[in-house]
């Protein structure tokens, strides 16, 4: 019974020992990104024994790496510390048989999972210490042999179509993928939508294709951008404590780089928020897709901007996107009937109790 | 009372510490003393120190993503939240906090 119990509690947590993966992976990814990226100052001649050649390389281990450290911290996630050593050699392999991201993410579940189970197994007192070592290996025996020969073969297909589809998608196309992941990104400021828009960016990473988190560098700086430009436009139709966070928000968005910031300023007024964000999320996403911008390191925040292949795109997207979310958010809030006044001595109600 | 708090998201950047400040506000309102430790994936940590644990009649984590050195609270009442609900309404949060303690004091 206990067992069925524990299934049920590992699998239904799930999205937490995926988040677990990627918040590990993170450093891994961004230090490989920006040492890469230091790279291209020495031009596109590399000399095989410069220090930019040693850069490019150190670039190309973290973007190598990440996804078996991804699978490591999906294990650990699941049995804690003995999870670590397999799910890193299951990442490893997921890599090694053309399964990248996705079969590293599901390895690492598998892997968790059966080391998990298999350290709960009781045994005499005398094997019982010995246990402890020989349970990761045994795991990791059973998950591997599985993804070689049942798991491996599907998932190499589904990435390779993807990989396929993703590398030939022409300007339409990309546009109409900046759109969706755009919407994603502007609905739930850093909630699960966005976050599968920015882990799919990041995941694609490993297939060497760098326009998603293009898109996803410019999307994620319009809602705060937006709602702050805003405020500026009609201060009126916010209340003093939004005001506030919203003079802050901008500095934020710019050398932060992320949308959670917003949602002070969301929460009172969901709707109609929501959908001015989204709306210009989107379309910056669309153009950014159109114009193939792309970005190679995984940082946001200040630093993004210097690492973007074509700049101007990349601020015609923020500012397109901005201008958008705040003339449509001040539009919604006019025709609304916030009573301001009403909700401002709430708000110094509660400050004074 | 007093009270450990853990916050825990996917960057360490913004929802650990919106969490933490809206545990914070709330405790402090109430008079109740409370410890904090951030975790992430950028994140400089402060840890919680083993006395800062011993005191503390409760843990309460809020968490997106597994936290590290969960071992630390073995035999301390822990409630288990998600760090956007911790955002959203940390009154109910504390009010689920205070209600488990006089459960089992």
């Amino acid at each position: 019974m206990n067992f069925w119990k524990e299934t049920i509690s590992i699998f239904k947590n799930t999205g937490t020992h995926f988040r677990t993966g990627v918040s590990y992976m993170l450093p891994v990814l961004l230090i490989g990104g920006m040492v890469g990226s230091l790279a291209v100052i020495g031009g596109n001649n590399i000399a095989e024994d410069s220090i930019w050649m040693v850069f490019k390389d150190i670039g190309t281990i973290g973007l190598t790496y990440f996804v078996p450290i991804m699978a490591a911290y999906t294990a650990f996630s699941i049995t804690d510390t003995p999870g670590i050593a397999p799910g890193f050699i299951v990442g490893v392999l997921a890599q090694q048989i053309d399964t990248g991201y996705l079969g590293a993410l599901l390895g690492g579940i598998l892997v968790g999972y059966v080391t998990y189970m298999l350290l709960k197994v009781e045994l005499p007192s005398m094997l019982q210490s010995t246990w402890g070592f020989m349970a990761p290996v045994l795991s990791t025996i059973a998950v591997v042999i599985f993804m070689v020969y049942f798991l491996g073969p599907p998932i190499a297909w589904i990435m390779g179509v993807i990989s396929d589809f993703l590398t030939n998608l022409n300007e339409q196309g990309s546009a109409t993928m900046g759109a969706v992941m755009g919407f994603l990104g502007g609905v739930d400021y850093g909630g699960p939508f966005s976050k599968t828009q920015s882990t799919f960016a990041t995941a694609v990473m490993d297939l060497n294709l760098f326009v998603p988190l293009g898109i996803c560098g410019s999307i994620v700086t319009v809602p705060p951008l937006g709602l702050c430009l805003a405020t500026f436009l009609r201060p009126k139709l916010y209340t003093i404590s939004e005001l506030q966070y919203a003079k802050s928000s901008w500095v934020y968005a710019i050398v932060g780089g992320f949308t959670e910031i917003v949602i002070p300023l969301a929460v009172g007024d969901l709707i109609r928020v929501t959908i001015a964000t989204a709306l210009g999320s989107t379309i910056s996403g669309f153009i950014a897709g159109y114009f193939l911008l792309e970005l190679s390191t995984p940082v946001l925040g200040i630093a993004q901007w210097f690492f973007y292949n074509k700049p101007i795109v990349f601020v015609i997207c923020v500012v397109v996107g901005s201008v958008i979310t705040a003339l449509s958010v001040n539009l919604l809030k006019s025709i609304s009937n916030r009573d301001i006044a009403k909700l401002n001595a709430i708000d110094k109600q509660i400050n004074e109790s | 009372m007093k009270i450990s708090l853990i916050t825990a998201c996917l960057a360490g950047v913004a929802h650990s510490k919106m969490a933490a400040t809206a545990l914070k506000k709330e405790a402090l309102k109430r008079g109740h003393e409370i410890y904090i430790e951030e975790q992430g994936g950028h994140k400089i940590s402060v840890k919680l120190t083993p006395e800062q644990i011993i005191e503390s009649d409760i843990v309460i984590i809020a968490k997106m993503i597994t936290i590290s050195g969960k071992n630390r609270f073995e035999n301390k009442i822990i409630l288990d939240v998600s760090v956007n609900k911790a955002v959203r309404d940390p009154i109910s949060i504390l009010n689920q906090a205070e209600e488990l303690i006089s459960q089992t004091s």
